[in-house]
């Protein structure tokens, strides 16, 4: 550690913002920490916004906050809420914010995650138009969400898919607009498309795929229909729009530093200036068990990278290898994924689709690449470490449901 | 400290966990090499049973998001979770297993 390292501010105070923290001081680091962030609350989990938070809006998920504000008081990092940075000084060491003040900052790692994407279509700024990205946009949405109520979600990813589940368990009529020929079509194949697909539609969500948005239309401001591409009027009194994320990178580009579909880092979460580093949503990283540069959009990644990032800072880095996992709860279905689900040469289904509870792996060669399950978590874990150990199991066994995947890790 | 018997040997396979509602909070049984292990059965993080988790390195992983616990102590070894699980005194008699379940600490 060089003995000029005194300041440090971490930009972004969400989940890689909150673990880069956490986890300079488990390394030693003694001096300054100042974690900034725009949003008026201490790092917390996105996954509940969709899901449990709106589905149950007068319940507080368990966890929710990954600290108690004690935990920053107790490891002496700064909180600096409710500010959005400005610009990154790099030859004056500071972070300059926008009411002004300066955070000295000799080293500085940006989770700045990244913007929700808007409807670019018109009437796309209608009232009772949301996106769902922070707790805000969640209370939102989860206060018109009553029975009966006419939702139209925009965009059957993840995000979307959670949002109309937890809209129609609430009661609402529920359609999904959906551009790309199939759901989830950028993490999933056609056939678990077809089986979240059908999933929906049996619990009455109505699902126009391959459709895209001509435009939305009100009266007084306020969205009353969707129209798709194909003329078909959608009644809406909430439209909640899924479609993706922009990473948040303006505060890199402003400092020169070397974006491209998110802020490109080296493997020790290292930006092309050697003060600043990133982790999280918005850094674009090589990814050894993809074989390509991959922007990770989920807990795991953001947690681990952004205390990857705190132990690089402080030359204790390792080359950070994550298997990319992300999970998703839609009805009573539980979705988890680990690993590359959508490329592959052999998927082996483990158990039966109809049954609502199953196991695909995937295989490359031989090789056990990808794994996805729907209700059967205790897969998840065996065909994670699979993947990992590059494991080469009998395809035969893998799909017999009474073998022991703890014995085909290998 | 009242010991009871939760379950025999037999009932927990090796580097599998059973889960016990007797007492005050559901527990989760580990057999680590035959050694047997109790603690608290409910992750931390949102409400999952540990006992279904993987077990690795004396530890296991809750198999919804990945957080893990120490088997022998109920400490956090892997986020999200951020707080630990307690831990139980265990004893055996022949094939019995005990659990003072009264007996629940944090380390
Ligand atoms: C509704 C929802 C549900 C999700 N569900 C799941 C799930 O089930 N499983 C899963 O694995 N993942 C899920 N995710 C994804 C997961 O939440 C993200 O991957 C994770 O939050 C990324 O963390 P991050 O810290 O990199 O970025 P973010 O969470 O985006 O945080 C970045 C923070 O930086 C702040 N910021 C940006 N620019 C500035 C600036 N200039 N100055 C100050 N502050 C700034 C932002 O305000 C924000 O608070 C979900 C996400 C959402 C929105
Ligand atoms: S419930 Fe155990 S890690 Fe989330």
């Amino acid at each position: 550690m060089s003995d000029a390292l005194k300041n440090i501010a971490i930009v972004g105070a969400n989940l890689a913002g909150g673990y880069a923290a956490g986890a300079l001081r488990k390394q030693g680091y003694d001096g300054a920490i100042t974690l900034i962030g725009e949003e008026p609350d201490p790092p917390y989990e996105r996954p509940p916004l969709s899901k449990e938070m709106l589905v149950h809006p007068d319940v507080s998920p368990k966890t929710l906050f990954v600290h108690p504000l004690s935990f920053y008081t107790e490891h002496n990092i700064t909180l600096r809420l409710g500010v959005r940075a400005e610009a990154l000084d790099l030859s004056g060491k500071a972070v300059t914010l926008a009411d002004g003040s300066r955070i000295a900052a000799d080293r500085i790692i940006l989770c700045t995650g990244g913007h929700a994407r808007r409807l670019n279509v018109p009437g796309g700024d209608l009232g009772n138009v949301h996106v769902l990205r922070n707790l805000a946009d969640s209370r939102a949405i989860a206060a018109h969400l009553s029975p009966g109520k006419n939702v139209v979600v925009i965009g059957g990813g993840v995000i979307g898919l959670e949002v109309a589940a937890s809209a129609r368990m609430r009661g609402c009529e529920v359609a999904v607009v959906e551009a790309a020929p199939r759901l989830m079509s950028r993490v999933v194949t056609p056939e678990i498309s077809a089986f979240l697909e059908l999933a929906h539609r049996a619990k009455g969500c109505v699902m126009h795929i391959g459709v895209g948005v001509q435009s939305l239309h009100g009266a007084n401001g306020i969205v009353r229909a969707v129209e798709t591409t194909s003329g078909v009027q959608l009644a809406a009194d909430l439209v909640v729009v899924g479609v993706g994320i922009d990473p948040a990178i303006e505060l890199a580009k402003g400092a020169g530093i070397n974006c491209g579909n998110g802020i490109v880092v080296d493997e020790f979460c290292r930006t092309s200036v050697p003060e600043v580093l990133a982790a999280g949503d918005v850094a674009n990283q090589p990814n050894p068990y993809l074989n390509r540069r991959a922007r990770l959009e989920n807990v795991q990644n953001a947690q681990n990278q952004g205390a990857a990032a705190a132990a690089s800072l402080l030359g204790a880095g390792e080359p950070y290898a994550e298997l990319p996992y992300f999970w998703s709860d839609q009805f009573e279905y539980m979705l988890q994924a680990a690993g590359e689900t959508v490329i592959c040469d052999q998927a082996i289904l483990r158990g039966s689709v109809e049954s609502g509870a199953f196991s695909v792996f995937y295989l490359t060669a031989g090789v056990v690449t990808g794994v996805l399950a729907v209700s059967q978590p205790k897969n998840i874990a065996a065909g994670r470490r699979m993947v990992m150990k590059h494991s080469q199991p009998d395809p035969a066994a893998l799909a017999d449901e009474s073998s022991d995947l703890r014995k085909l890790i290998g | 400290m009242a010991f009871v018997k939760v379950c025999t040997v037999g009932d927990v396979p090796l580097d599998q966990g059973l889960r016990v509602d007797m007492g005050p909070e559901p527990i989760a049984i580990f057999n680590l090499g035959g050694e047997f292990f109790a603690i608290g059965d409910t992750c931390t993080h949102s409400d999952w049973s540990l006992a279904e988790g993987y077990i690795e390195d004396g530890q296991v992983e809750c198999t919804l998001h990945m957080a893990k616990f120490c088997i022998r102590t109920g400490k956090v070894k892997a986020p999200p979770a951020t707080e630990a699980v307690k831990y139980y005194p265990v004893k055996h008699d022949g094939d019995d297993v005990l659990v003072d379940l009264e007996g629940g600490a944090y380390t």
